[in-house]
């Protein structure tokens, strides 16, 4: 008895990789191939060509360098990470309820579960090869210049875990704009909403009520040069989490909002008519 | 015997519109015609079979369990969609292979499994080709691929004639012919009686969301041939052409529309008039622009039947 159940488990975990490799796979394709990605790829890319703008026009170095990586990074998780994870979240579920292509995935014997998880997975893959070349691009072309920090290491380090931060805000609005797309019938039009109304207005507004932003727990989270001290305030009106607090609040964000995905997807019937 | 699938008091509704209204069936082995006009609710009734819809009332039972959320049972149904629906950018094979990963085949068997299949459909010359670039007739054939490839008890094919070819249509029947030998339980719908009865003589007749008969198709035929056909001819000797066909017993009147002159024969055999007329036309040098009846679906018997 002891060795069918060790058998059946076996076979379902078996089962259930198998699915999860095959969405994954699909999702990813269908990701990287999509007609957005080039449209995403020359926003990811933006910063870097004003980058290398500044670095071939600025001789006189009347913005710092390091003034200019710090907006540069914000840029990138202010504006960029927020599309990028806007059409790719909503695009995981929404399009293929929009190509009715999720039909494929109902009538085979996989859990819907698994379809979230796949499909959630397949997305980060996409997403973080999206935004980390321009990244890193942007970074070494600023750091490279010989007004920048004598400290590379620490320049390095900084921006290591700003990366993180960015990997980590694609997450949680992919995780929200996935569930949008998986219950909403106008997932893009709330989505923009989100991201460029509620999230922006609650940077610029003071008190407790910013804690209901995503965009607040990022920026506490992000890590800058004491340097800039003075700029982050701007952004962050004096109101910040602490980092640790900010990390566990974007975790728990993500995981509700993909139970709330998995919910959404085991009780909508999505009607191809 | 046990039922493949049954169904109590079973209703789904669209905002106002009824689309299954109160459907109590039983569907044992074998092939099974649902028969019905476009929108009177064959899909909807094929999808709350599946799986894909819930019941708003009432309830289905597939080998004994429920649908709804029942991913396992998927196990042992295959179903081919009305829907145009494909990953574009996919080749026919790999859109078949990751369906059958997906059913629970490993990478080999998946692989043995959709060459089988392709092979089945026809479409191994093509099967390295993009579906984008398919055409609708290839397009239907890989959406057959797909309902068949874990190799289910049941199937459920919704429209799969749609968009084929006349040799495709032929292989598509011959195909359900020889799943129903192995066993296979088949439901297939359509709007056309003529495919239905080339597949089965056990059909069930849905019109606005209701079952209005089950039972022989040959009854039904009948049902059609006792009320007279309308069929329209548009060609460059209407006159004459009347007067040929009313000499026969089947022609019940002629009459030449006033809209554009056209010839509308009235027949209580149009297949007989369809089998006769190239003759007639090649006989008398009379040139055929358009040739139709209004009649020819099933809205008009439906019409007759329902009353």
């Amino acid at each position: 008895m002891v060795e069918t159940d060790q058998n059946r488990q076996s076979d379902f975990k078996s089962t259930a990789l198998r699915s999860f490799k095959v969405i994954f796979s699909i999702t990813f394709n269908q990701t990287i191939k999509s007609k957005k990605t080039i449209f995403m790829l020359i926003l990811a890319f933006l910063p870097v060509f004003l980058t290398l703008y500044y670095r071939i026009a600025q001789p006189e170095h009347i913005v710092p360098p390091h003034l200019v990586l710090f907006h540069v990074m914000i840029f990138f998780l202010l504006f960029v990470s927020i599309l990028i994870a806007l059409f790719y979240g909503n695009a995981m579920i929404g399009d293929e309820v929009d190509n009715k292509t999720i039909i494929y995935y109902f009538i085979r014997p996989v859990q819907k579960y698994m379809i979230i998880i796949g499909k959630f997975v397949a997305y980060l893959a996409g997403v973080f090869l999206i935004i980390i070349p321009p990244m890193l691009i942007s970074f070494l072309i600023i750091s490279s210049d010989s007004q920048m920090s004598t400290d590379f290491a620490s320049t390095v380090d900084t921006f290591a875990r700003q990366l993180g931060v960015v990997m980590l805000g694609l997450t949680v609005y992919g995780s929200i704009f996935m569930f949008f797309g998986a219950r909403l019938k106008h997932p893009i039009i709330i989505g923009l909403l989100l991201a460029f109304g509620w999230e922006k207005i609650m940077l610029i507004v003071p008190g407790l009520i910013r804690k209901f932003s995503v965009a607040h727990y990022l920026v506490s989270a992000f890590p800058i040069d004491p340097s800039m001290q003075t700029a982050l305030e701007d952004v962050s009106k004096g109101s910040t989490s602490s980092p640790i607090t900010s990390i566990i609040m974007i975790a728990i964000i993500t995981v509700v909002f993909l139970g709330l995905s998995i919910h959404a997807m085991y009780n909508k019937e999505y009607k191809f008519e | 015997m046990t039922p493949i699938i049954e169904s109590t008091s079973l209703c789904k509704w669209y905002s106002q519109v009824m689309a299954v209204n109160d459907i109590s069936i039983s569907v044992g082995s074998g092939v099974t015609g649902l028969l019905g006009p476009n929108g009177a609710g064959k899909s909807t009734l094929l999808k709350l079979m599946v799986g894909l819809l819930k019941p708003d009332k009432g309830e289905i039972k597939v080998f004994g369990e429920r649908v709804w959320n029942n991913n396992q049972i998927n196990q042992r149904i295959g179903f081919c969609p009305d829907l145009d629906a494909f990953y574009e950018t996919m080749t026919g094979f790999q859109f078949v292979i990751s369906l059958a990963m997906l059913s629970g085949y490993s990478k080999t068997e998946a692989d043995e499994r959709t060459m089988e299949v392709l092979r089945t459909v026809d479409m191994l010359d093509n099967k390295d080709k993009k579906i984008g670039a398919y055409s609708k007739g290839m397009k239907q054939r890989v959406k057959l691929a797909q309902s068949l490839i874990h190799d289910p008890e049941l199937l459920l094919l919704d429209e799969p004639l749609n968009g084929m070819d006349p040799i495709g249509r032929h292989n598509t029947i011959k195909l359900v012919e020889q799943l129903n030998q192995r066993g296979k339980t088949i439901i297939v719908s359509s709007h056309i009686l003529h495919e239905i009865e080339a597949m089965t003589d056990n059909i069930l007749l849905i019109n606005n969301g209701r079952i209005l008969a089950e039972g022989n198709v040959h009854e039904i035929r009948e049902l059609i041939d006792k009320h007279p056909h309308n069929v329209y001819i548009n060609c460059d000797k209407p006159r004459l052409l009347a007067s040929i066909l009313v000499q026969y017993d089947d022609v019940v009147s002629t009459n030449l529309s006033k809209e554009d002159g056209g010839l509308i024969v009235e027949t209580v055999k149009p297949d007989e008039l369809y089998s006769r007329l190239p003759g007639i036309i090649l006989e008398n040098d009379i040139k055929v622009e358009n040739l139709h009846s209004p009649d020819d679906n099933l809205q008009a018997v439906f019409k007759y039947l329902v009353g």
